[in-house]
């Protein structure tokens, strides 16, 4: 795989404004994606995979008509097509409203946090990454599964008032299950570079929970303590933040948010920010109007602070954009990118051990919405759950399936962790995170395994 | 082109591949979007690349790019050959491919309106035209509606000797409303929910959901939603209606019998299924009246097409029969381990960038033959919902909690009037069990899948799913 140089993104970028000369204003994007990727089950290798893409989007606006297009071809003739696609597409258009004008400089205009090495990382280094994965799962009963992978990303704006952003970064990220006949145990972990990932004490963390997890008994679903390491939080903060930290819909009142700005709904100690210069974040600096990506108290100790803007919701709110502009146009609005959840005191193991009786959770699977209105999700535990008593692991027990509101569990927050971790939902996302103990967090049905 | 599949195919054998494949794949896809009004995405774009599959040593590599140029694809094919030796190198077992004529075809999606002839302005007016009739009353705080279209020209060769071409389309259209008074927010969407509904049909497909003529409809039931009462809690029996019927046979036995998470391929992300091969043939998976038959032949089904990304035929056949476990979702690779000669061809890629996969094909309830009439009124007291809301399921497939758009409440044969905020809950086997009544061909709908995601790296696949409205009886209603 090749990571193109900040030139060679240059060149291309100024090729294409060349190609927009003559019309009233050009916007472009160009996004460059590489990932190798090592995906094993049954403690073998199924698919082991190299892809490459690149996305050139041009935004035209020509006699006051707006033209968007994009390719994947980078070559003079592929630059010359998508320009030309644009065109097209803007003669059929009615002139547009409201254009915005655009952003001319940006004050923070880039941010390399790409690790080349990383980038680079081979297949065969991978493979004797598994081999101690495998080995351990063999020696141990079990079949290891999941993905060791390797991918970079590069992202360069332009426009014809003379903005250039540049952003590039690199994820090294290893997920494994450790399955036997009745149970399971999972971990994940990822960074910046290849070097912080330590694949054999994620394997043998997977292991230890897949060994604990073994004759797991039934319980009662109903109201109980929940300990939630970062890694099952993250499905929870996902939906909080697609549900109520948009501010199209906060304006449009569809939000469970809307008009509750400055309300205390949630425990005072939990606290969310958006903040892309968070070291475990290596977030995008700048949106995708160029503007610098501040950083946003959103839930400042249970209060609702308010959501992230771009420029239209901002002019509609009687704001200033909060630098989160999505690219446009879209149906969305803007949106929140690296939600951290504030730490607080204590050690994952204080939690268990401060608990009288309750469930450990290793984290949830397919999470959803059930209403939006109450915030009401539901979706499973997987991969180890645990009974506590008396402040200790007791037993293994059989998955549940949890019904809870987000209002509810995050009002009902009575601790959290000192160390957080960078972890993505079911779904996807990225969020820094801490671990939390949750009372009267509900489960409504049983799997039966 | 010729040249270039045997380019790439003599550079991975010369490398020491035992097997290769190419698909080269030039998709172009076109989309609208609306939003109270205004115009709120527009996509036009074209999107060109290769990806090379290989075995070697017994295991596979995979290397795909968006530079269609002789080196690059020499550079791939031999990366690719790489990248198998080195998953050789921890592997115990041998990937085996089970046997398929070498196919030499071409083959397009039959289409009676090309939707790229159409303007896009034409397009933006439909949209704006169903926008106009969902806002006329203000409690719709948002009108969301979008259609768009897919063509992908596929050229598929392998080391075997296949050469096939294909042309695939796919156009798809919809919208929601969103009403909202006193906090509270209830939705309506039309053809479906989750985008609308997607077939492979060309414009045709778009005249005939009458968008406009529906707004109305959706309008009013969006707000009268509002001041529903809640769906009842407890045990009550349930009629599914078509577009919620698609999400359950899609998450309850659709991706339950894709071959790959029953064999534990899946298994640390989507997860694995308790439909495992020792109950191939004898597993009671509903009641007698369940027939669920895959099709990859079904006119206007999204995975509709000549070939798989195998390069296998399409085929027709059953999964569920009479109640029992009777086949699964399979390709080249994995049908030989539930003791099959051929694959089911149910491999496919989104795209050449990605790797393929076996996908749910197109699966289908059959009908029964009842009556709508009848279906409802031997009902004393029940729910009949439609359009998913909300979906979760768990990672053997087993215990689901659905929610919908819109319930009706059905008492003493009638329905008596909407309910909000439709839920159920319960475990495959059980639920399919309870199916003791199914209406006949003439309520009989097929309806499409366009997002499905699965897979690390995560990719998009479509599929339909076909059904009649159906009964279950004592479900587990609300939580």
């Amino acid at each position: 795989m090749s990571v193109y140089t900040k030139r060679q993104l240059d060149e291309i970028l100024e090729r294409t404004l060349d190609e927009c000369r003559g019309l009233d204003r050009a916007e472009l994007r160009l996004e460059i994606s590489g990932e190798a990727l090592s995906r094993f089950a049954n403690n073998g290798i199924q698919q082991n995979l190299s892809q490459q893409d690149a996305l050139l989007h041009v935004t035209i606006v020509e006699r006051g008509r707006l033209g968007l297009a994009q390719t994947n071809r980078l070559d003079a003739a592929g630059v010359g097509a998508v320009v030309e696609s644009a065109r097209r597409v803007a003669a059929l258009q009615d002139p547009a409203k409201d254009l915005l004008p655009l952003v001319g400089s940006c004050p923070t205009p880039e941010r390399d946090v790409l690790d080349a090495e990383t980038a680079a990382w081979g297949p065969e280094e991978k493979a004797q990454g598994l081999a101690a994965t495998f080995e351990l799962a063999r020696a141990e009963g079990f079949e290891a599964s999941g993905i060791l992978t390797n991918a970079w990303t590069q992202l360069a704006i332009a426009n014809s008032e003379g903005l250039r952003c540049h952003y590039q970064s690199s994820r090294a990220r290893f997920s494994t299950t450790f399955h036997g006949t009745d149970a399971s145990g999972w971990t994940e972990g990822q960074a910046r570079s290849f070097r912080g990932l330590d694949i054999e004490a994620l394997s043998r963390e997977a292991c230890r929970i897949a060994q604990a997890a073994k004759a797991p008994q039934p319980a009662q679903p109903g109201p109980w303590t929940v300990i939630l390491p970062p890694a099952a939080v993250a499905d929870l903060v996902m939906f909080l933040n697609w549900l109520g930290f948009g501010a199209q819909d906060d304006l449009a009142g569809t939000s469970p948010l809307a008009g509750k700005a400055g309300q205390r709904l949630f425990s005072p100690l939990f606290s969310v920010t958006d903040d892309a210069g968070h070291p475990l974040a290596d977030g995008l600096p700048f949106d995708y109007d160029g503007l610098e990506r501040q950083r946003v108290p959103l839930v400042e100790q249970g209060v609702f602070k308010g959501t992230v803007h771009d420029r239209v919701t901002a002019k509609q709110a009687g704001t200033v954009s909060t630098g989160h502009a999505l690219p446009r146009p879209n149906p969305h609005g803007p949106f929140p990118g690296n939600l951290i959840v504030a730490p607080g005191q204590s050690s994952l193991d204080e939690l268990v051990a401060g608990t009288e009786r309750g469930l450990f959770v290793t984290h949830l699977h397919y999470t959803n919405v059930q209403d939006r209105n109450e915030m009401l999700l539901t979706g499973m535990t997987r991969d180890g759950l645990f009974l506590i008593e008396n402040g200790k692991i007791s037993h293994p027990v059989r998955n549940m399936r949890f019904t809870e509101s987000l209002f509810h569990a995050f009002s009902n927050v009575e601790a959290v962790t000192r160390d957080q971790a960078l972890h993505g939902g079911f779904f996807g996302g990225g969020f820094v995170l801490p671990g939390m103990k949750i009372r009267d967090f509900h489960f409504t049905s049983e799997s039966g395994f | 082109m010729k040249d270039m599949l045997n380019l790439a195919l003599d550079a991975a054998k010369s490398a020491g591949a035992d097997y290769a494949d190419i698909r080269i794949v030039n998709t172009r896809r076109q989309g609208v979007q609306t939003r109270n009004g205004e115009l709120a995405g527009l996509m036009d774009s074209e999107d060109l690349g290769f990806g090379v599959r290989v075995l070697a040593g017994g295991a596979w590599g995979f290397a795909s790019s968006n530079r269609l140029e002789p080196v690059e694809l020499r550079s791939k094919a031999v990366e690719a050959v790489r990248i198998a030796r080195a998953s050789a190198t921890l592997n115990r077992d041998s990937v085996q491919l089970a046997p398929e004529p070498a196919w030499q075809d071409f083959w397009q999606t039959p289409i009676q309106l090309d939707p790229f002839t159409i303007s896009l302005q034409e397009k933006l007016g439909l949209l704006l035209a169903c926008d106009r009739v969902l806002r006329a009353d203000p409690r719709i705080k948002e009108a969301a509606a979008s259609m768009s279209f897919l063509r992908e020209h596929q050229y598929y060769a392998s080391s075997e000797g296949a050469r096939i071409e294909q042309i695939l389309i796919r156009s798809g259209a919809g919208y929601t409303a969103t009403a909202v008074e006193n906090g509270e927010a209830q939705e309506r969407s039309y053809p479906m929910s989750h985008g609308g509904q997607y077939m492979g049909l060309g414009w045709e497909l778009i005249l005939a959901l009458d968008l406009v003529g529906n707004a109305e409809r959706v309008r009013e039931e969006a707000i009268a939603l509002l001041s529903a009462p809640q769906c009842p809690s407890g045990t009550f029996d349930l009629i599914l209606k078509p577009q919620q019927l698609v999400l359950q046979i899609h998450e309850s036995v659709g991706h339950a019998s894709e071959l790959d998470r029953v064999l534990g391929y899946e298994a640390n992300y989507a997860g694995t299924s308790f439909a495992t091969t020792d109950k191939l043939g004898s597993f009671r998976y509903g009641s007698p009246i369940v027939n669920l038959i895959a099709d990859g032949t079904v006119p206007g089904g999204l995975a509709t097409q000549g070939y798989d990304d195998d390069g296998v035929r399409q085929q027709r056949w059953p999964i569920v029969q009479a109640g029992i476990l009777k086949g699964y979702m399979t390709n080249r690779e994995l049908a030989q381990r539930i003791g099959e000669e051929r694959s089911r061809g149910c491999n496919r890629a989104e795209g050449w960038f990605h790797l393929p996969i076996t996908r749910i094909n197109n699966l289908s309830l059959m009908p029964g033959t009842h009556s709508w009439e009848q279906l409802v009124g031997e009902v004393e007291d029940g729910v009949i919902m439609d359009a998913n809301k909300c979906w979760s399921i768990d990672q053997q497939r087993l215990n689901f909690q659905f929610g919908c758009e819109i319930g009706w409440r059905v008492k003493q044969g009638k329905v008596t009037g909407l309910v909000k905020n439709p839920t159920y809950q319960s475990m495959t086997p059980v639920f399919w069990g309870a199916c003791d009544a199914i209406c006949g061909p003439e309520e009989w709908k097929l309806v499409g899948v366009a997002n499905c995601g699965k897979g690390q790296p995560g990719q998009t696949a479509e599929m339909s799913h076909g059904s009649s409205p159906a009964r279950f009886r004592g479900i587990q209603l609300g939580v």
